[in-house]
């Protein structure tokens, strides 16, 4: 079984990450084993849906605090009001998760393109 | 005081680099020295660029021998045991793959080797000649046997030279030899045998020489251009440095000996953590960074943490108390 990240795969047996690289024999064998064995041993990336914790903390989220700061001392609502945006645009109730993509087509494309290997 | 002679053995002699044959004397093993290749198991498992297959109903098991001073002229051997290997279908082999079936082009080839056995028997060989993505066809030639007494004897033949000028060869194209330690090719006397070999060279021409010896720094970095591994024997041993790019994700770059072949595969046994400061988050994934290998001697690395990093961070990356942890790539034909 594999799992794609990214740009690579990763073979679960062992954890191996193999690159996308028509030189590396593992890519070669994933070629050949969904050529074999279809796409179903593949498992597509995984999608991360950020919590509101770190949507409010990130780069969408509540300015630095310097700039809090400069905020506050403004006076008036200048502070609040980013605060309260903040909080409308990632609610409590995005708790995230995780879902797992489609296995994209360059997959079958890729395993069609190769020649089935044979066994001495 | 004036030259008057020149040794004419020594300008006639085919010096340096005969051997295209890495680790021929057995000596490099950073997979480790020994591994059984149960019923249909094959890959690179034990002594570098040795390749292996068990296609049987029985086990093969490779180790790296040591053998006693004066017994044979080499400090390590390969020890191939097969057991219940014998069968229709059987084929148990070990082969090296060489890089650039061209430079064998209209050249006859020597392969030599000393070898032993636990009883007298024949195995065989076989040379594989495959062409590379988008190249001709693989192919393999007929079998050589290979008569085998309980004392060591150097073996060698001499194979015809080959025109490939008709083929197309692609990328990453390679000249095989392999040695079948059993095979349904004849009787089942290769059943349950030791075999053990070592000095193995296949030199260009028709003409036998002696074992090239390598000093083991030089055999080690010809075999790292292929697989590269840092054991951590001890624990705490950092690997390599990078940053923090989010809580959740450092990307580092290990820096290699040598550069690889290809574009490698990344293997992390064990438990590993990321440093930052005075705190450590333990590695909960890793995957390689960059999949294009544009850069064959620095490998970019991602790793993951469940959280607890702060983007901007330096980091280290290293065992997490696990004297057994290992980082491998991998860049085999």
């Amino acid at each position: 079984m594999y799992k794609l990240i990214e740009n690579t795969i990763t073979r679960l047996s062992d954890n191996a990450s193999i690159p996308r690289a028509e030189g590396n024999i593992d890519y070669q064998q994933f070629l050949q084993d969904v050529k074999v064995n279809t796409t179903s041993i593949v498992e597509g990336a995984d999608i991360i849906s950020p919590d509101y914790v770190a949507l409010r903390t990130g780069e969408d989220g509540y300015a630095s605090t310097g700039d809090q700061l400069g905020m506050i001392a403004e006076g008036g609502t200048t502070h609040s009001d980013h605060v309260a945006a903040v909080k409308t645009a990632f609610p409590k109730s995005n708790t995230g998760g995780t879902t797992v993509d489609d296995v994209p087509s360059w997959v079958q494309t890729a395993a069609d393109a190769v020649p089935l290997a044979t066994t001495d | 005081m004036a030259l008057s002679k020149v040794n004419p053995n020594f300008v006639s002699q085919n010096l340096g680099r005969r051997n295209l044959i890495i680790n021929g004397d057995m000596t490099v093993a950073q997979r480790g020295t020994s591994y059984a290749y149960s019923n249909n198991a094959s890959g690179y498992h034990t002594l570098d660029r040795w390749y292996s297959a068990n296609f049987s109903s029985g086990t093969l098991t490779l180790s790296q021998q040591t053998p006693t001073v004066g017994a044979v002229d080499s400090t390590n051997n390969l020890r191939a045991v097969t057991a219940s290997t014998a069968g229709a279908s059987a084929t148990v082999y070990s082969s090296q793959k060489i890089e650039n079936i061209k430079q064998f082009h209209n050249k006859s080839v020597t392969v030599s080797f000393m070898v032993k056995s636990s009883a007298a028997l024949t195995f065989q060989l076989r040379r594989q000649y495959n062409y590379g993505s988008g190249g001709s066809s693989e192919e393999y030639t007929a079998f050589t046997d290979v008569s085998v007494t309980t004392s060591w004897t150097k073996f060698t033949t001499t194979f015809s030279a080959v025109d490939y000028s008709s083929k197309t060869i692609g990328a990453n194209n390679y000249y095989g030899i392999l040695f079948y330690w059993s095979t349904n090719q004849g009787t089942d006397q290769r059943n349950d045998a030791t075999i053990e070999v070592t000095n193995v060279q296949l030199e260009v021409g028709d003409t036998d020489t002696d074992f090239e010896h390598r000093s083991y720094s030089e055999e080690l970095a010809a075999c790292q251009r292929y697989y590269f591994r840092e054991n951590h024997t001890d624990t705490h041993m950092m690997s390599f440095i990078g940053y923090c790019a989010s809580a959740t994700l450092a990307i580092g770059v290990k820096f290699l000996p040598v550069s690889l072949r290809s574009s490698p595969t990344l293997t992390i046994n064990g438990n590993w953590h990321v440093l930052t400061g005075n705190t450590t988050q333990t590695v909960t994934g890793h995957s390689l960074s960059d999949s294009t290998g544009t850069n064959l001697n620095a490998i970019q690395i991602r790793a993951n943490a469940s959280s607890g990093l702060t983007a901007g961070d330096g980091m280290t990356m290293r065992d997490e108390g696990d004297a057994s942890a290992w980082i491998a790539f991998a860049s085999e034909l």
